[in-house]
């Protein structure tokens, strides 16, 4: 009773109060401060993988994309385009069809690929000392010496450009005849280009580096181009072709 | 004898002042007690709707993850293309535009003017070698080429000028272009 009417009391009320106070202050600081860090470091969490899920969805898309059949399309043109090594022969059998197509005369080519080939008979390793970069990819010189009509040699060039195998103009030297003004001899320099593969994959939560519209429509341009570098007519035989060949440097 | 006798036992007289503080104090501490359990009652139940999302989340991610594992072969495949890609589009953007530069110099060429030799480079430079009739078709090339000069060329130098038996002069010209 004495009990009872201590906390009736005006003193038992003040005991009561402070002590319900000191029950919120430890409940506080021992539960519900921790929570409210154990909340902000969930939201964190959730909002990270968020991100995380929006970027690997996008990676999934896009790896699917290349089931799909334009994409196959532009990867079957891109390596025509810049194949993943030297391929001399294919830079041989360009220079050909466009010498058939244009009727612009070869004298002479002079390549110089490097190894394309170890004693062992495998692929040599893609980068040598003489291979220099530019626009990314791997370039080998090509000398080319010719003659024709200047209309002729035009298309030649237009040809050139035009070529899915991807090919350089870096010199271009011109001497018109004397005897006929429309005739040309040329040298030209060229340069092929080669770009070996990545072989190294990204870790599975790691950002694909996308295709950009102008890559893209850049893909499109090119698949257009005639594959000149594919045997086009097995109808023509060396003598049509050119009178000298000075293939990997040496003296035609 | 005078003094009184209450025969209310223990019975504490409380003033009113004193009363209102009790009820104060405990409406107070009701009112405290009642903010507190519905924050902690709340924080409580959002940490579980949080860990409840999280938990969704990373299941989805695991999917995905699996997904994108499995199609690791296409993953190679389109690195292979954009690493092409990449290079193709910065050689076309970068090509060097001979065919322009040639029919610009060939169309310099007259019945006064014959052109002997182009040389065209990717380092910008043009040179051409021409017989001009005389002085004065030599005063009209250049002025042809000047006329676009400050549109096309940084320089444009007369490298020799060699003069033939007939009057008429052989010139080498050096063009550089923006």
């Amino acid at each position: 009773m004495k009990i009872a009417s201590f906390f009736t009391g005006i003193i038992g009320a003040y005991v009561i109060g402070f002590l319900t106070l000191i029950v919120v202050v430890i409940i506080s600081f021992t539960v519900i401060i921790p929570k409210i860090h154990d909340i902000q470091a969930k939201k964190q969490e959730i909002s990270e993988n968020r991100e995380l899920f929006v970027k690997l969805e996008r990676k999934k898309t896009l790896l699917t994309s290349i089931e799909k059949s334009d994409t196959v399309k532009f990867i079957e043109d891109a390596l025509l385009a810049l194949p993943s090594e030297k391929d001399a022969a294919s830079v041989l059998i360009a220079f050909r069809n466009i010498s058939a197509q244009t009727e612009f005369g070869i004298d002479s080519i002079d390549l110089s690929p490097g190894i394309v080939s170890t004693a062992s008979g495998e692929q040599a390793v893609l980068t040598t000392p003489k291979s220099e970069k530019r626009n990314g990819a791997d370039v080998y010189p090509i000398s080319i010496t010719g003659r024709g009509k200047i209309n002729q040699l035009t298309d030649f060039i237009r040809t050139l450009e035009n070529s899915r195998r991807l090919f350089d103009l870096s010199d271009l030297r011109i001497t018109y005849s004397q005897e006929d003004h429309e005739f040309v001899l040329v040298n030209m320099t060229l340069e092929t280009y080669f770009l070996p593969p990545i072989t190294q994959l990204s870790t599975i939560e790691s950002q694909l580096s996308e295709i950009t519209p102008d890559e893209r429509n850049t893909l499109t341009k090119i698949s257009v181009f005639p594959p000149l570098s594919t045997n086009l007519d097995a109808s023509l035989t060396d003598t049509e072709f050119g009178t000298n060949t000075a293939i990997f440097g040496g003296q035609p | 004898m005078s003094g009184e006798i209450n025969l209310i036992r223990e019975k504490h007289f409380v003033s009113a002042k004193t009363e209102s503080v009790r009820q104060l104090i405990y409406r107070l501490t009701s009112i405290l007690l009642l903010l507190f359990v519905v924050v902690l009652g709340g924080s409580l139940i959002y940490f579980m709707k949080l860990n409840a999302d999280s938990n969704k989340l990373n299941d989805d991610l695991t999917r995905v993850k699996q997904s994108i594992k499995e199609l690791q072969k296409n993953e190679g495949i389109y690195m292979l293309l954009k690493q092409k890609s990449s290079s193709i589009n910065q050689i076309i953007s970068n090509r060097y535009p001979y065919l322009d530069r040639f029919d610009y110099l060939r169309n310099l060429e007259n019945e006064n003017i014959k052109i002997n030799s182009i040389a065209l480079s990717d380092t910008k430079t043009s040179a051409i070698n021409v017989l001009v009739k005389d002085s004065p078709t030599l005063d009209q090339l250049t002025q042809t080429i000047l006329q676009d000069a400050n549109l096309k060329y940084r320089n444009i130098d007369i490298k020799s000028i060699v003069y033939q038996v007939d009057s008429s002069m052989v010139i080498n010209l050096e063009l550089k272009h923006l």
